[in-house]
């Protein structure tokens, strides 16, 4: 030990002599080195710590690494990440409070947390969402303090489910609790939005003075459920445009009168606009029609199917735009015989990117792939490939007939991707026997996506039934979300053992939504993960297991 | 006259580590861009960059090789913050096997790329980082990046705070 450290031994040697207070006394001469020790200890970490590689990085690159921290894989941002990077030290700490631009998404979770975000914002450009579920009530003075910020929020998202709402107005013991917390802050803003880029409301109902608003820089307005009046809006050249169940009904006419105003626009989503055969039909074709040049993604879905027809006369786009057709099956019996008058429409505008009827579906992709779907709603289609999915349990067996009935339309010859969610139908022999036949009508398929317990009886079928033949093309079956009733009665080894056979030099992916089920899914797991390699071993197939997310 | 892609340009690191580069490659690095724009006439003696070592110019020049002839970004798309626009941490397999390095080479790469102003690699390098700390509680980051814990005690106990209002739903 260093010499500059004085040495007890020969004190403690004698320690039982020692008086009662002598011992007091060392102890506490003892304890205070030690604190020095621990202080100096400290100092030489910190000292350490500050030459680490990572010290050497500058604020404003420290600052850009923390405002990728808050992204998300979707491109969501997730604001209260910053938080545990700004406790790590006070380098950090300083330069995560520096940037105002790392705390410029507010949502209502926690008024304390708003209130923060408002102040360390300081004056750049807010994103206010406050449209969380499951999220804390925040109090009516913040709400007013946050739509004091409205001339600079450059993104505003209100919104909330109606049992969330139930839920404030118990807390408030109000039954205008829309009105106390949102109409009337929007109401009583006299602010300007001169900032908005984005405006995103569901299920509230926007005054007059907020439509008519000066906005002069938005881009993207979304009203979902929402009342509003239409004239009262002064709409600037919008690139995203999308209307949801409005609580109020227009024609055809006054709707391309709206859309006229935005020429440029690259997304339109009409989804329940109109309330019935529009009486202005013979307008519509006497209007010189309205060329979007710039339209990259059309999305019409209305029980209305005249109406669609007839806005689809009435406008012109590019070919190779997304356009996607739907109507409700809640309120057709029938769902594929409404959707039948759209046909002519899917064969005209054959070179569509990707061109998609729900609850019958129809797509071509970018690459001149065909493919088809069938489906509930769209989802997929945004990807340029194919849904096969719900047709919804009360619709039950009649959705493979549909599905035939559909195909035997349109050329489905090119399709090279299919996929099969949660289908009901799959229940019997001449379902399967049906679904085969779709499988017959592709010979180019390359790769079947199954998914869920419907998915599972499926493979099963397709591995254990002597007359299947799988397509030359297929070269992979992906079977994801597997969900608990599937381990109940999952593959056996003899299965995965006869699709290898089957399809020699395919791949198998079996992606778990949940890996741990499924690796603890018991002995059947295990086993059939066992036989996986197995089978990768003996065949030289390219087997997949992927217990990740789907 | 814009130079023939094909030049041979010559730079000279701290170290003294001299590299002769194809100007196309060097241009990755809108720093060097501008100086050689700003050169009239072909000079012979290498660009002298104080701030990069050999190794991690020898690594930077690596990426520029692969990337080289990719679009450069564009003032405008570097600026925009629009909703449309969505941002992702993901990296490409290619960059991110390339940036598979200690900490020491991330780190001095990162602040490369910010000197160089060669803006791919610099989101390349943010974004890896970016994602280290995902998910991780202030411990873990410390414990990951041997950073010490230096917040006085007052410090401390604003951080609780804080932390039970960032908790509180």
């Amino acid at each position: 030990m260093s010499s500059k450290f004085i040495n007890y031994d020969a004190i403690l040697e004698n320690a039982l002599e020692l008086s009662l207070d002598a011992a007091a006394a060392l102890r506490k001469q003892i304890d205070l080195e030690i604190a020095e020790l621990n202080d100096r200890l400290h100092y030489l970490a910190v000292a350490r710590s500050k030459l680490a590689p990572v010290h050497r990085l500058p604020r404003e690159i420290l600052a850009k690494i923390f405002d990728l921290v808050r992204v998300g894989d979707n491109g969501r941002v997730f604001a209260r990440r910053i938080l545990p990077v700004s406790w790590v030290s006070r380098q950090w700490r300083e330069a995560a409070l520096e940037d105002p631009f790392l705390w410029d998404h507010i949502d209502r979770s926690n008024c304390r947390w708003a209130i923060s975000c408002l102040i360390r914002s300081k004056n750049v450009p807010l994103v206010l969402e406050l449209s969380d579920q499951a999220t804390a009530i925040i109090s009516l003075t913040t709400m007013e303090t946050l739509f004091g910020e409205l001339p600079r929020i450059r993104r505003l998202k209100l919104g909330g489910a109606d049992s969330e709402l139930d839920s404030f107005r118990g807390s408030y013991g109000s039954t205008e609790f829309e009105v106390l917390e949102y109409q009337k802050a929007i109401v009583s803003t006299t602010n300007s939005l001169a900032l908005l880029e984005t405006l995103h409301i569901t299920g509230h109902a926007l005054t007059d003075s907020f439509s008519s608003s000066p906005m002069p820089h938005l881009a993207s307005l979304t009203l979902q459920n929402a009342k509003f009046k239409w004239e009262t809006f002064r709409l600037s050249p919008l690139r995203s445009f999308c209307i949801e169940t409005p609580h109020i009904k227009m024609g055809v006419t006054d709707l391309l009168e709206y859309l006229s105003q935005m020429p440029f626009v690259e997304r339109i989503t009409l989804r329940g606009v109109f309330s019935e055969v529009p009486s202005s039909e013979h307008r519509v074709g006497q209007l010189p029609k309205i060329n979007f040049p710039k339209l990259a993604s059309l999305i019409l879905q209305d029980q209305q199917v005249d109406a669609l027809m007839e806005l689809l006369n009435g406008i012109t786009f590019p070919s190779q735009a997304s356009l996607t057709l739907a109507t409700s099956i809640s309120m057709v019996d029938r769902p594929e015989e409404a959707l039948l008058p759209f046909l002519p429409i899917v064969e005209r505008r054959f070179s569509a990117t990707t061109l998609s009827l729900n609850v019958v579906a129809i797509s071509r992709s970018s690459q001149g792939r065909l493919s088809f779907g069938f489906g509930q709603r769209e989802s997929c289609s945004v990807l340029g490939e194919t849904i096969l999915q719900t047709i919804g349990p009360e619709y039950g067996k009649y959705s493979l007939q549909a599905l035939l009935h559909v195909l035997s339309r349109v050329p489905v010859s090119g399709a090279r991707w299919l996929h099969v969610r949660r289908f009901p139908g799959f229940l019997s022999e001449g379902d399967f026997g049906a679904f085969h036949e779709v499988l017959g009508l592709m010979p180019q398929v390359k790769e079947l996506v199954l998914e869920s317990y419907f998915g599972m009886e499926l493979l099963k079928y397709l591995a254990r039934s002597p007359t299947v033949v799988l397509p030359a093309s297929l070269k992979t079956i992906t079977y994801g979300k597997l969900y608990e009733p599937c381990l109940s009665q999952p593959l056996e080894e003899s299965d995965i053992r006869n699709l290898a056979l089957r399809k020699k030099n395919a791949s198998l992916k079996m992606i778990a939504k949940d890996p741990e089920l499924w690796l603890n899914g018991g002995d059947k797991g295990k086993a059939l993960e066992a036989a996986f390699d197995e089978v990768d071993r003996d065949q030289g197939t390219d087997f997949l297991f992927f217990p990740d997310e789907f | 006259m814009a130079a023939p892609a094909t030049q041979q340009i010559k730079i000279r690191c701290n170290d003294e580590k001299e590299f002769t580069v194809d100007r196309d490659v060097l241009e990755r690095s809108v720093l060097i861009k501008n100086m050689l724009e700003d050169v009239t006439e072909q000079q012979d003696a290498p660009i002298p960059l104080p701030n990069v070592s050999g190794p991690v110019m020898a690594k930077v020049l690596e990426y520029c090789t692969h990337h080289r002839g990719e679009p450069l970004p564009s003032a405008d798309t570097e600026q925009s913050q629009d909703e449309t626009r969505k941002r992702t941490t993901d990296i490409s397999e290619w960059d991110q096997k390339f940036i598979t390095v200690d900490q020491e080479m991330l780190f001095e790469i990162i602040l490369a790329a910010n000197y160089l102003d060669i803006k791919s690699l610099l989101d390349v390098g943010c974004k890896t980082v970016a994602n280290m700390i995902k998910g991780k509680t202030p411990e873990e980051i410390r414990k990951l990046f041997n950073i010490v814990n230096d917040f006085t005690p007052e410090e401390e106990a604003q951080i609780k705070k804080e932390n039970e209002w960032a908790e509180d739903r």
